[in-house]
C-alpha cells in the first residue's frame, strides 16, 4: 500500500508563494500517491515564473526528492546547484536530501539508508520518503536475489534498510533457503515471467519487412 | 536631419501611417505579402536611437498577436537602437509577450529578423542577469518558426544556450530529443554558426543528464560538417567528444571517413593533453591515467571538462574489472581488488555488485566463500519484450531507407542536377575519342 498523506493542510503550507493552481496540482498529487508527478509540476512552475527570485521561497526539498524518486539524480543535482546559498542556509531538511542524493549518487546503499532514517523528516515531506525507502528497498531486494549465489542476513539488512529478524522473514519469504552451518542464505532466481508470444503478430511483422525489402 | 521639427513630423506621419498599414493588412495572405514589402522599406526610416520614443508608440498600438509581422519589424528595429546593456526590462518582458503569443503564419515570412529578434533577447537576458526568463518565451519561439520538427533553427542554439547558462538541462530535454534531418536557410535563416552552436551545446546538455550516445551523435555531426577550416566550437566539441567515448564506448574517440580530414588535423593538434589521456586509458593503467590527469588538471579545468575527466578515471576500474571476465570463470574478492588496484575487497564487493545493477557485468557473489563467478549473457533473445526490441530497431531501419530513398529520388528529379548530368555526358562524348587517339600516338 502507498503512503498517503495525512492531512491536506499540511501538504498546502509549504507552497505558501506559488500560484494556487501548481500549489493544488502538487497537494492532490501527494494526497493521491503519485509522487512521480510532483517534480514535472515544480519543474514547470520554476520555468513559467516571471519573477527573477522564484527560488529564494520555494518547497527546495519536495523539489529535490521528487527527483530522486523519479531516479533523475542529474536533475536533482542540476537543482541543487541553482538554489540560492542563502536558501541553503539554517534548513537542516535540505542539507538530509543533499545528503541523500549524494549517496544514492554514489550508490553508497548503507549511506543511503543513513540518510534516509536518520534524519526527523517534517509531516510534509513524510509520504514521499515513505514512498522512497519502499521504492529503494524493492530495487535492492531484486539486486541481490540477481547477484547473489549466497548471502548472510546482516548484509540484506544493511542493504536494505531493515533489523536482521525481519531480513530473515524477507528471504524466507522469496524462496530462499538458510544454511544454519555457513549461517547464509542460499538464493532462489527470481521465476522469470514468460510472456505469450502473439503468433499473428509476429507473422505481420515479418511481412512488413518482406514488403519493405521487395520495393527495392 | 531627423531632430529638426520638419524631420519629427515626417517620422511622425511615417509611423502613424505603418500603424494604420499594419491594423489594416494582417489577415489575407495577399494583404500580408503587401505589409511586407511596405514594413521591409519604411521600417528602417524609424531605426536609430532619436526614434526610441516613436517606436514604443507604435508597440503600444499593436497586438501581439494579430499584428505579429508589424510588430516583429518593430520590435527588431528597437534591438537595433541601442537597448540598455545592462538589461532592458521593459524590451524583455514585450518580447517574451510577443513569442508566447505571435502568429507562426506571420513570423514565417521574415525568417532572418525573427531569429535576430530572439538572438538579441537571448543576449538581453543574459545581461538581466536571469537566463531562465527566456527559456519557455524561446521555446515557443523555436516551435514556431520551424516548419516541422525535423528542421533547425538558429533560435535552437539560443534556447539550448539559455538552458545551460540557467543550469536547467531538463528543460531542454524534449529539444535534444527530436532528431533534425533539415536545415532550409531559405524558411529558417540557419546559418553553419548556428548548426555548429546546436550541436555543441545540445552536447553539453545530454551530457549533463547521462544521455551520453546522444551526446557524442550530436557532437560528432559538429566533427563531420563540411568545412575548409576548423573552427573554436568544433574544437569544443572535439574535446569533449573525445572524453565522452571514452566513458561510453570504451575507446578512444574515430571520426568516421567523411570527416573533414584538413580540419581533423587541427582539432586534433589543439587537444594534445586528452589525446594523452585516451592513450594512457588504452594502456588500461589506473596510475598512468592518474598521472595525465594531475599533469593536465589546469588545463581540463579551464575547458569545463575536469568533470567529464574524473569520469573517465571512474570508468578505468569498471574496464578493468570487465575484462578480467576473458579470462576467469571465477575469481576471489580479494584477487579482483588486487588486480584492478582496489584497497580492500568490500570495495571489489561494492563496484561488481553496482556493475551488477547496471547491466556492466554478469556475475553471481558468494559472500560465504568470497567468489565471484562470471556467466554468461543469460539473455536467449527469445522472449517477447526481445520480438519488440527487434522489431523496434528494424522499423527504424526500415524508417531510414525511406528517407535516403526519398533524398535519393529527390536529387534525381532536380533540375540543376539533370541540367549538369546532360552537360557532362555531351561534353564527354567528342572528348573521349581524342583522348583515345592522343594515347594511341603516345611515344
Amino acid at each position: 500500500p502507498v503512503p498517503r498523506c495525512q492531512s491536506n493542510r499540511a501538504c498546502q503550507s509549504i507552497l505558501v508563494t506559488m500560484t494556487d493552481a501548481v500549489k493544488d496540482a502538487v497537494a492532490s498529487s501527494i494526497q493521491e500517491g503519485h509522487f512521480e508527478h510532483i517534480a514535472t509540476l515544480l519543474d514547470a512552475a520554476e520555468l513559467a515564473s516571471a519573477n527573477p527570485g522564484v527560488l529564494d521561497d520555494w518547497p527546495h526539498a519536495l523539489h529535490m526528492l521528487g527527483h530522486i524518486y523519479d531516479g533523475n539524480l542529474s536533475d536533482a543535482r542540476m537543482l541543487w546547484k541553482r538554489i540560492p546559498e542563502s536558501a541553503k542556509q539554517n534548513n537542516p531538511e535540505l542539507e538530509a536530501v543533499w545528503r541523500l542524493l549524494q549517496f544514492c549518487w554514489n550508490r553508497h546503499y548503507q549511506g543511503i539508508w543513513q540518510a534516509l532514517q536518520g534524519f526527523q523528516w517534517s509531516a510534509q515531506l513524510k509520504p514521499l520518503i515513505d514512498a522512497i525507502m519502499l521504492k529503494t528497498r524493492q530495487q535492492l531486494m531484486d539486486l541481490m536475489s540477481s547477484a547473489y549465489a549466497t548471502v548472510s542476513p546482516a548484509k540484506v539488512a544493511s542493504f536494505c534498510g531493515i533489523t536482521e529478524d525481519d531480513a530473515v522473514t524477507a528471504c524466507t519469504g522469496q524462496g530462499w533457503t538458510f544454511n544454519a552451518l555457513t549461517g547464509m542464505f542460499t538464493v532462489a532466481p527470481k521465476p522469470m515471467s514468460k510472456e505469450h508470444l502473439d503468433g499473428y503478430a509476429n507473422l505481420r511483422q515479418i511481412a512488413d519487412y518482406m514488403v519493405h525489402l521487395e520495393a527495392d | 536631419s531627423s531632430r529638426s521639427p520638419a524631420g519629427c513630423a515626417a517620422a511622425v506621419a511615417m509611423a502613424e501611417q505603418l500603424v494604420s498599414m499594419v491594423v489594416g493588412h494582417s489577415r489575407s495572405a495577399g494583404d500580408l505579402q503587401q505589409l511586407l514589402t511596405h514594413l521591409k522599406q519604411h521600417v528602417p526610416s524609424i531605426t536609430g536611437r532619436s526614434h526610441q520614443a516613436l517606436q514604443q508608440q507604435i508597440i503600444a498600438q499593436l497586438d501581439p498577436e494579430t499584428h505579429s509581422l508589424g510588430m516583429l519589424y518593430v520590435l527588431e528595429a528597437q534591438t537595433k537602437s541601442g537597448l540598455v546593456s545592462t538589461g532592458d526590462q521593459a524590451f524583455v518582458d514585450t518580447t517574451s509577450q510577443f513569442l508566447r503569443v505571435c502568429e507562426p503564419r506571420q513570423i514565417k515570412l521574415a525568417p532572418e529578423i525573427f531569429a535576430h529578434l530572439c538572438k538579441r533577447f537571448k543576449e538581453q537576458v543574459i545581461a538581466l542577469g536571469c537566463p531562465r526568463l527566456g527559456i519557455a518565451p524561446l521555446l515557443c519561439g523555436l516551435r514556431k518558426l520551424q516548419p516541422s520538427k525535423e528542421h533547425l533553427t538558429p533560435v535552437h542554439a539560443d534556447f539550448l544556450q539559455l538552458c545551460i547558462l540557467a543550469k536547467i538541462y531538463n528543460g531542454a530535454a524534449d529539444v535534444i530529443a527530436d532528431d533534425i534531418y533539415d536545415v532550409d536557410p531559405q524558411r529558417t535563416a540557419t546559418t553553419p554558426t548556428d548548426f555548429y552552436l546546436y550541436c555543441y551545446y545540445g552536447g553539453i546538455v545530454a551530457a549533463g543528464r547521462k544521455q551520453y550516445g546522444r551526446a557524442l551523435e550530436l557532437l560528432t555531426h559538429a566533427l563531420t560538417a563540411p568545412a575548409v577550416a576548423s573552427s573554436a566550437i568544433a574544437v569544443a566539441a572535439y574535446k569533449k567528444a573525445a572524453l565522452i567515448s571514452l566513458v561510453h564506448c570504451d575507446a578512444p574517440l574515430s571520426l568516421p571517413r567523411f570527416a573533414p580530414s584538413r580540419t581533423k588535423a587541427t582539432m586534433e593538434a589543439e587537444s594534445k593533453p586528452y589525446l594523452e589521456l585516451a592513450a594512457a586509458y588504452s594502456s588500461h593503467n589506473a596510475a598512468k591515467v592518474a598521472r595525465v590527469v594531475e599533469q593536465y588538471v589546469a588545463t581540463f579545468r579551464a575547458d569545463t571538462n575536469l568533470g567529464l575527466v574524473k569520469q573517465v578515471n571512474a570508468g578505468l576500474v569498471k574496464r578493468n574489472i570487465q575484462r578480467l571476465t576473458q579470462t576467469y570463470v571465477t575469481l576471489s574478492l580479494d584477487a579482483i581488488a588486487q588486480q584492478v588496484g582496489l584497497p580492500s575487497r568490500t570495495d571489489a564487493e561494492m563496484h561488481v555488485l553496482r556493475m551488477i545493477q547496471c547491466g556492466d557485468i554478469h556475475a553471481t557473489i558468494n559472500e560465504g566463500d568470497g567468489m565471484v563467478r562470471f556467466e554468461v549473457d543469460p539473455e536467449q533473445y527469445n522472449s517477447a519484450a526481445m520480438v519488440t526490441a527487434i522489431d523496434g530497431q528494424v522499423r527504424e531501419c526500415m524508417a531510414v531507407a525511406e528517407r535516403l530513398q526519398a533524398l535519393h529520388d529527390a536529387v534525381l528529379t532536380d533540375k540543376q542536377y539533370q541540367l549538369k548530368v546532360s552537360a557532362r555526358s555531351q561534353r564527354l562524348e567528342p572528348q573521349e575519342e581524342l583522348g583515345m587517339g592522343q594515347m594511341m600516338f603516345q611515344p
